[in-house]
């Protein structure tokens, strides 16, 4: 893909090698990445990692210490915020306290200067949509966080942003108020279709709504996929340990071919030599009461549909899902243990081999 | 058992009500009846001792020459105060330092303070020396007829006190504000006079209004560096002291106090009324 490959199908958001350092250590390795238009992208990833500062590099708030932002394929890395095409829903939701409801809402409208009918209607509309009208002329500090969020989402969405983000938006909610606005916000997105970033560090929430998921770790991406790619098939081991539960289990690969501790040879997806490490889902594994099994039960826990065991392997522990519906194994039974499918070697994120 | 409510009630609040009755309540009483001819020494009931206020053109000028050295120095601070404020925010080199050396004036006392600046801006004052070489002379700034010498030294108080407090106003705004308004489209400025002045407004006229008070009562600078007609009130105050007129005192003191409570009591109906629910919106 290269530079002038056409206006017409840039990528409505393209990061080419951004750096950024606040003082001493960088917050943000060469990054880059792209957004089609179209898309729901999630940035996922661990608290501190730099979720809000790439964010924030996009939006223009604060300048990259290099590289180079494109929105619809023109640079932008040096306009001023109020100039570039985007909308962003805070993590604090930042609503103007001494504006109502409706101000915060006209806010953007007006100083972009929309003209008066265009802005009513995106007015009414965005204000419809939002479930708001009821509570145009309330103020912030008289709203709950679900409604907070809705206006916040809201005053982004009448900007109708060639990308809108949001910076996670759901993480100051409780879990129920959480899942029925994720569902109101994958509904809205394939409603205005609009092109949009979403950072989490929720690895549910980003499995559940995006159509890609960016992995960021210590200020680097660590790998870029759909959610069932990235859940399924891990590359790296940081992926397969955040998504998830997972057993990071030790192999001795041979080409396509690995030997597990407990004597079973898996197959490879990629092939590998010597010692390596693949990524069993707990639901991958399976076990059976043998009494000259390799394996031990060390623990078990009833989680309603399933029930989750931990089995000791020659000094190695590993987690089981099986059916609640299957017998019950005992604490201290010894059982076979195999693994279901093949699986990918994994390799080590540059940050955190060291 | 409400009338025992309502008793055990006031017996709580009796130490602290009954300390500010006491201890303010008290004197004001003493001023406004003293000045109606009323209480201890008084001549009986007379609205005379007010109206001399505005009758008498040596009083009547002084109240005028208290409200010009109480509002001048005080709208003119708002210019130099809020700029600092904000200057104090941005990430500068020295801003430590700036943000230490500003607050210096807020420990000098005032009639040091008056001192201070006679010494300077006197005709024959330090400036005055230093302009000499060049062959220029200062102008007549102290007990000329506006009183500059008195609204400088009230400034130059008055920065520091008012920079405090409105920096303090900024401070408190959320930091997603700005950036929050600048990604909705509006410029640096659009973003300042739209979302942080107003929402810094509450502190900066809170931070006038104590400015006003006390220079409505300054008393060192005008009388040191002021011109000796008129007098605002509070020096014609300590004259009438000095001659025993207790009457007079009272009479000028409770239209002191007027003045503030007025100036208050506009805030008071301002802000409110800002803050009334759905004079934001036009829809
Ligand atoms: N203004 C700043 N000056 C110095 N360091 C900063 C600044 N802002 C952020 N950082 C550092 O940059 C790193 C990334 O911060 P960032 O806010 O981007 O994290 P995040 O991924 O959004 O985290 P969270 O999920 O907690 O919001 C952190 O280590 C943080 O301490
Ligand atoms: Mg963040």
């Amino acid at each position: 893909m290269g530079e002038g490959s056409g206006t017409s199908v840039a990528p409505a958001l393209s990061l080419t090698a951004i750096t950024k350092r606040y003082t001493e250590a960088p917050v943000l390795f060469p990054t880059s990445l792209e957004v089609q238009t179209g898309e729901f992208v999630t940035i996922l990833g661990p608290s501190g990692c730099g979720k809000s500062t790439l964010l924030r590099i996009i939006t223009g708030i604060i300048e990259p210490t290099g590289g180079t932002v494109r929105l619809d394929g023109t640079d932008v890395t040096h306009l001023p915020p109020e100039r570039r095409d985007m909308a962003i829903v805070f993590q604090s939701y930042a609503l103007f306290p001494h504006m109502s409801v409706g101000d915060n809402i006209r806010f953007g409208l007006k100083m972009k200067r929309i003209p008066r009918a265009e802005a009513d209607r995106r007015f009414d509309h965005v204000v419809g949509i939002c479930g708001l009208t009821p509570l145009l002329r309330r103020m912030p500090r008289h709203l709950s966080g679900g409604q907070q969020q809705r206006v916040a989402l809201a005053r982004a969405l009448v900007m109708q942003p060639t990308l809108l983000l949001l910076d996670e938006p759901l993480s100051n909610l409780d879990a129920k108020l959480r899942d029925s606005l994720r569902e109101d916000l994958l509904e809205l997105h394939r409603e205005t279709r609009s092109t949009s970033l979403y950072v989490t560090h929720d690895q549910t929430e980003a499995m559940s709504m995006s159509d890609r998921i960016i992995l960021l770790n210590e200020g680097r991406v660590v790998e870029t996929g759909t959610p069932r790619d990235l859940y399924l098939d891990p590359k790296m081991r940081f992926t397969a340990e955040f998504l998830g539960q997972t057993n990071i289990v030790p192999v001795t690969a041979e080409g396509r071919s690995a030997g597990t501790p407990w004597g079973q040879a898996i197959a490879l997806r990629a092939p590998a030599h010597g010692p390596s490490q693949v990524s069993l889902r707990a639901e991958a594994l399976r076990i059976s009461p043998d009494t000259s099994g390799p394996a031990t039960v060390t623990e078990l826990q009833f989680l309603g549909a399933d029930v989750l065991y931990s089995v000791d392997c020659g000094g190695h522990a590993f987690r089981v899902r099986r059916d609640s519906d299957a017998p019950l194994i005992d604490r201290g039974t010894r059982v076979d243990i195999s693994a279901m499918g093949d699986a990918t070697p994994l390799q080590d994120t540059p940050g955190e081999a060291a | 058992m409400i009338r025992k409510n309502v008793l055990s009630l006031l017996l709580l609040l009796l130490p602290g009500i009954g300390f500010l009755l006491l201890t303010f309540g008290l004197p004001l009483w003493w001023a406004l009846t003293g000045s109606i001819g009323l209480g201890p020494g008084g001549v009986g009931f007379t609205f005379d001792h007010l109206a001399m206020i505005f009758e008498r053109p040596a009083y009547w000028r002084g109240l005028q020459m208290s409200l010009y050295y109480a509002i001048t120095p005080t709208v003119l601070t708002l210019f130099i105060a809020v700029p600092l404020a904000l200057l104090l925010q941005q990430p500068m080199f020295g801003r430590k330092l700036l943000n230490g050396l500003y607050k210096i004036p807020l420990a000098v006392p005032g009639i040091i303070a008056a001192f201070m600046v006679l010494t300077m801006v006197e005709q024959g004052g330090f400036l005055d020396r230093i302009l000499m070489h060049v062959g220029l002379r200062m102008p007549r700034i102290v007990r000329d007829e506006w009183g500059i010498a008195v609204v400088l030294t009230s400034i130059w108080k008055d920065t520091p006190f008012m920079a405090l407090i409105i920096t303090g106003a900024f401070g408190a705004i959320a930091s997603d504000m700005v950036p929050a308004a600048r990604s909705l489209g509006a410029s640096r400025l659009r973003a300042f006079l739209a979302i942080e002045l107003p929402m810094a407004m509450p502190g900066i006229t809170a931070a006038a209004l104590l400015c006003f008070v006390k220079s409505l009562g300054s008393f060192a600078a005008p009388s040191i560096l002021g011109p000796t007609y008129p007098m605002p009130l509070p020096v014609l105050m300590y004259e009438s002291y000095r001659e025993g007129k207790w009457a007079e005192i009272y009479a000028m003191g409770t239209v002191l106090i007027i003045a503030a409570f007025l100036v208050l009591a506009a805030y008071y109906t301002l802000t409110a009324l800002s803050l009334r629910p759905g004079r934001e919106s036009r829809q």
